[in-house]
């Protein structure tokens, strides 16, 4: 679900639209969007109800969207924290997350609702903090991912 | 001290499991029993029966949505509170409720 060419560390963007469109465009790029704007426009319409910026420097924007073909997360680290949503929070953690409004894959919403938890965890955020770069920000990620699998796993 | 509840965004894909997250570590930090129902987008998970609901001491509803299967509730005295705060703040959210069951 964690892809290697979503996640952005000390990524130079400095305003939420300016991390919306950059990951949908690399989004777009591989496949996994359909039309740009639509999707965005979906993450805003979620970003309306109330913002996802929810507190500990992490902003969480997703869209439910048929211009999302297979669902996916990015995370972003920006070089300096960026002001999110209506309130205009700081955050410097972000993920975006794009979910099919057809096909319900049961399974990719099950891993979102565990890294959801996972990032109510210091420890989680804190090492997320810690990494220098892409690489090592997906191997951290990707462990979490496989752990995430295994609960899944057990649960099943 | 029995607390439970019920966690629901609009969307149902991240808020709704990072309230439940932070109202269970913050009733685990206090060494409450608890039991927290999310119904997201995968639908009702960790499903309260009738039982705990009768036995709670506390009943937390921080709902953003129209819940399922309401008439769980009837004539029960309900905490509402809210999606965002039981995130940021669930130390407060549990400090209000306590308030709310005049258990403080």
């Amino acid at each position: 679900m964690i892809n290697k060419d979503l996640v952005f560390v000390n990524s130079t963007t400095k305003t939420q639209d300016e991390v919306l469109h950059t990951i949908s465009q690399k989004a777009y790029q591989m496949d996994l969007l359909t039309d740009i704007n639509k999707f965005i426009d979906a993450v805003m319409e979620r970003e309306k109800e109330f913002s996802t910026a929810v507190g500990f420097g992490i902003a969480i924007p997703h869209g439910l969207s048929h211009s999302v073909k297979e669902a996916f997360i990015a995370f972003v680290k920006p070089e300096k924290s960026i002001e999110w949503g209506n309130d205009k929070r700081k955050v410097d953690l972000i993920f975006l997350i794009g979910v099919p409004a057809e096909k319900k894959d049961i399974l990719h919403l099950k891993f979102i609702s565990q890294i959801s938890k996972y990032l109510m965890k210091e420890e989680f955020r804190e090492h997320l903090r810690s990494c220098q770069n892409g690489n090592e920000a997906f191997d951290y990620l990707d462990k979490i991912n496989k752990n995430i699998e295994e609960e899944l796993k057990c649960l099943s | 001290m029995f607390v439970v509840g019920i966690t629901a965004c609009p969307t149902g894909i991240a808020h709704t499991y990072m309230a439940q997250e932070a109202l269970e570590n913050e009733c685990q930090k206090r060494g409450y029993e608890f039991h927290f129902e999310t119904q997201g987008s995968i639908g009702i998970e960790n499903e309260l029966s009738q039982e705990d609901i009768d036995r709670a001491d506390m009943i937390i509803l921080a709902v953003a949505i129209q819940i399922e299967e309401e008439e769980r509730f009837d004539d029960k005295d309900i905490f509402n509170a809210d999606v965002d705060e039981a995130i940021s703040y669930p130390e407060k959210v549990i400090d209000k409720a306590l308030e709310h069951y005049h258990l403080k």
